[in-house]
């Protein structure tokens, strides 16, 4: 059975997903901006990357709650769809 | 000669006095008073005019089974007396029942409610169900303002016959929406209580749905909105000693290297001038009010939510000093009579310079809109003086519409627009500024329009100047405004989402229903959860084109295109399958709902801020025996702690995520209908009350400045 979601522990609706929806979404955002930010930046870090966006206040709350979850589960960028 | 008897039925009761003024030979109708009900009896050559009123709705829409209130789905309706379907409607009974009596004997019967569908269909039901069908042979009394004259002949110029199209346009449209709303509104509410975990009123309808479903979404763009970076290139020139800003060809600088390049090749440079542009702007004057745009004006320079415009554009317009509010209309055509209005206004000691400016320039002709209403004018002033002192927000609207309207006869605004361009290598600035060479109607519309001029220094073309300072500054991309009343409302008229009469009063229900909260407009749970359910299994109910092309259905039945029964046969094909899949899922949606409104229920309830005595929880309480609402403490029991604040006692609180700047406790809002939100700090306001007891003197709730008490704008 599943646990839910990683971030927030809700039921995942969604077989086959790991993450819930608002999550899902949340993370499919941060990957997607990641390369913005490294063009813009030149060098960075994702775990700066995930720090910098978590602490702004532009920054949507669930995007803020998978930065935050990603910062504390490196090993999970990886898994990222880059 | 033979006498004739003439029954008049207006909206209002305020109406209803001044048509009878308008129209009494004498102008001191008898005002007569039956169980509490006044109407008016006219005196007219050998003819007797009465004038009643109603008081908005007297009929209304109710299952035709009188089965439970909780019962659905419900396919059947039926028109009856509005006291018999809402206990809070009672005293209508004497309304209808004064009616009916008045109405014996008379030969003409005449509809003198507002110039729109809900005053079409107001005066058609009273006549067809409290005057026995005299609705087939009664005539339409149709006026804009109501000033004496305009009144006068519109009694003497009425239609033959009332305007069944309009009225059918709104017969359908309340038909509609009951059978959507009930059906909808039922289910949800009864899906949720019969999860047995209290009681919540949860509703949707054809226009609610889809103007929360814009609510959510914005939510949504701003939860799930990733920010990106750029750069700003921070400029500025010396000039005989003055410093003046400019910009940078490139707006937003995408990479931080490019930025700084920019900075370490430009700074310490002359910056040689390449280019002088000028250009002359002319700028229209703004269009006459309608409703909506009245709704936004008032909304950004005064703060008042639409339903409030609206409500006291309505009072502005029973006292004959604006012509009717509920209107779609840009335009001011000629027969208003803009001499005698503009005559009228001269006499109001502030406006007396503008107005003979406007007389002055000669040839009147105002700036029209592209906004059409079949029935009514723009917005626009009478120049009736007033027959008593205004409140604060009256005169402050009263102001807006005069301004408006002066504005619309004067000339455009004249600037003088001036570009400088300043190049180094490859690089490029801009030094802009304006100068405002004719006024036009800018100097009629103060305060309402800023007058700013920028000026440029005297550069000319390859003259040099030496770079002040340069620096790149570091943004980031921003989310999408949140939504407020105003712009809601907007959203709502861009969307063809409701009616004009209709949309303020919608945005105050999603507040009352705990959907949406503040100003500046923020979801709850409950309103993500409903909007997710309904796109997921009734995703018509969400879709702002479903409604929109209901709305033009409607207009079609409005227009003599359209067959009432036809429009709801097709509205209602779509809600039935929608009903059927939705109780299929009852017990489902029941239990994820029930969640969220216990969820909610205590969010409501439960302060962020610690209590400062014991660290617990601070809530809302209710005292069982006097009802009054307090701060208290959850620590009570366990710990003993008697930590208490006052709370206002009346409309609904809402917490808000503002902290108070002079304590940083959580601030609330006291909603209530018709009056601005207060928003205040319990802590600050029960110090207030405590220091002010103590020196024997009670305060005042608008005494208390600086985070106890404000009323939000």
């Amino acid at each position: 059975m599943s646990e839910g979601c990683p971030v927030c522990k809700k039921v995942v609706e969604e077989s086959g997903q790991e993450y819930c929806s608002s999550h899902d979404k949340a993370l499919a955002g941060l990957r997607g901006a990641y390369l913005t930010w490294l063009k813009a930046y030149g060098k960075l870090g994702f775990k700066d990357y995930l720090e910098r966006v978590s602490r702004l206040p532009e920054t949507g709350e669930r995007v803020k709650e998978a930065a935050k979850f990603l910062a504390q589960h490196p090993e999970r960028w990886n898994k990222s769809k880059l | 000669m033979e006498q004739i008897k003439t029954l008049i039925i207006c909206e209002k009761p305020d109406a209803a006095g001044r048509v009878a003024r308008a129209i009494d030979e004498n102008g001191s109708p008898r005002r007569r008073d039956a169980r509490g009900v006044p109407f008016f009896e006219c005196a007219r050559k050998n003819d007797t005019v009465i004038v009643c009123s109603a008081l908005g709705h007297l009929y209304s829409i109710d299952s035709k089974s009188r089965g439970s209130r909780q019962w659905y789905p419900v396919w059947d309706c039926t028109w009856k007396p509005k006291h018999e379907i809402e206990k809070k409607s009672a005293r209508l009974a004497n309304w209808i029942d004064v009616i009916k009596s008045v109405s014996k004997d008379v030969d003409q019967f005449v509809n003198a409610c507002d110039i729109d569908v809900e005053g079409s269909l107001i005066g058609l039901s009273i006549l067809q169900y409290a005057c026995h069908g005299a609705h087939l042979g009664a005539r339409r009394m149709t006026f804009s303002t109501m000033t004496e004259k305009e009144l006068k002949t519109a009694f003497s110029n009425m239609m033959p016959r009332l305007d069944f199209a309009t009225a059918e346009a709104g017969r359908c449209r309340h038909e509609l929406d009951w059978l959507y709303g009930i059906n909808l509104s039922r289910l949800l509410t009864q899906a949720s209580l019969k999860q047995g975990r209290g009681y919540a009123t949860l509703s949707t309808g054809r226009v609610q749905g889809p103007t929360l479903g814009f609510v959510v979404a914005r939510e949504e763009e701003i939860e799930f909105f990733v920010p990106s970076p750029f750069w700003l290139i921070d400029a500025s020139i010396k000039h005989d000693g003055r410093i003046f800003q400019i910009e940078y060809a490139e707006d937003r600088v995408p990479t931080l290297e490019q930025a700084d390049r920019i900075v370490r090749e430009c700074n310490g440079q002359l910056l040689e001038v390449s280019n002088v542009e000028t250009r002359h702007n002319r700028q229209s004057p703004p269009f006459p009010f309608d409703l909506s745009s009245l709704q936004a004006e008032a909304y950004r320079h005064f703060g008042y939510s639409p339903s409030r415009t609206l409500a006291i554009a309505e009072k502005l317009y029973l006292e004959a000093l604006i012509s009717y509010p509920r209107t779609s209309s840009q335009k001011l055509p000629p027969d208003i009579g803009y001499v005698e209005i503009l005559k009228g206004i001269e006499s109001r000691r502030n406006y007396a310079g503008l107005v003979r400016t406007v007389i002055g320039a000669g040839g009147l002709r105002p700036i029209q809109g592209p906004k059409e209403d079949p029935a009514h004018p723009a917005i626009y002033p009478t120049g009736q003086p007033t027959t008593r002192p205004l409140s604060g927000q009256e005169e402050k609207l009263l102001d807006i519409i005069v301004r408006r309207f002066l504005a619309a006869f004067a000339k455009d605004c004249l600037r003088l627009s001036s570009t400088i361009i300043l190049t180094t290598g490859s690089h490029r600035f801009f030094l802009r500024g304006s100068q405002i060479l004719e006024p036009g109607w800018t100097e009629f519309y103060q305060p309402y329009v800023r007058q700013e001029s920028q000026e440029v220094p005297p550069l000319s073309v390859g003259e040099k100047v030496p770079l002040h300072s340069i620096r790149s500054l570091e943004k980031f991309t921003q989310p999408p405004p949140r939504f407020n009343p105003g712009s809601l409302l907007r959203k709502m008229e861009e969307e063809n989402i409701g009616t004009k009469a209709t949309r303020a009063e919608i945005i105050e229900i999603l507040y009352r229903r705990g959907y949406i909260k503040e100003t500046r407009i923020r979801t709850t749970p409950l309103a993500v959860l409903v909007t997710e359910l309904l796109r997921k299994y009734c995703p018509l109910i969400v879709d702002p084109g479903f409604t929109a092309k209901i709305e033009t259905l409607m207009d079609g039945i409005q227009q003599g295109s359209m067959i009432r029964r036809h429009v709801l046969v097709e509205s209602l094909s779509y809600l039935r399958p929608a009903m059927l899949e939705l109780m299929e899922r009852e017990q489902d949606l029941g239990a994820g709902l029930s969640e969220v409104v216990v969820a909610q229920r205590v969010a409501e309830l439960t302060f962020d801020s610690a209590c400062p005595q014991c660290g617990s929880v601070l809530k809302i309480v209710r005292n069982r025996k006097s009802g009054k609402r307090f701060v208290g403490c959850s620590g009570k029991w366990e710990k003993g702690c008697g930590y208490s604040l006052p709370l206002p006692q009346f409309g609904t609180i809402s917490l808000l995520r503002r902290k108070c700047k002079v304590c940083g406790f959580q601030m609330i809002q006291a909603r209530s209908r018709g009056r601005r939100p207060l928003v205040s700090c319990p802590r600050c306001y029960a110090q207030k009350v405590n220091s002010s007891t103590l020196k024997g003197i009670r305060p005042k709730a608008t005494e208390v400045q600086s985070g106890a008490v404000t009323r939000a704008m």
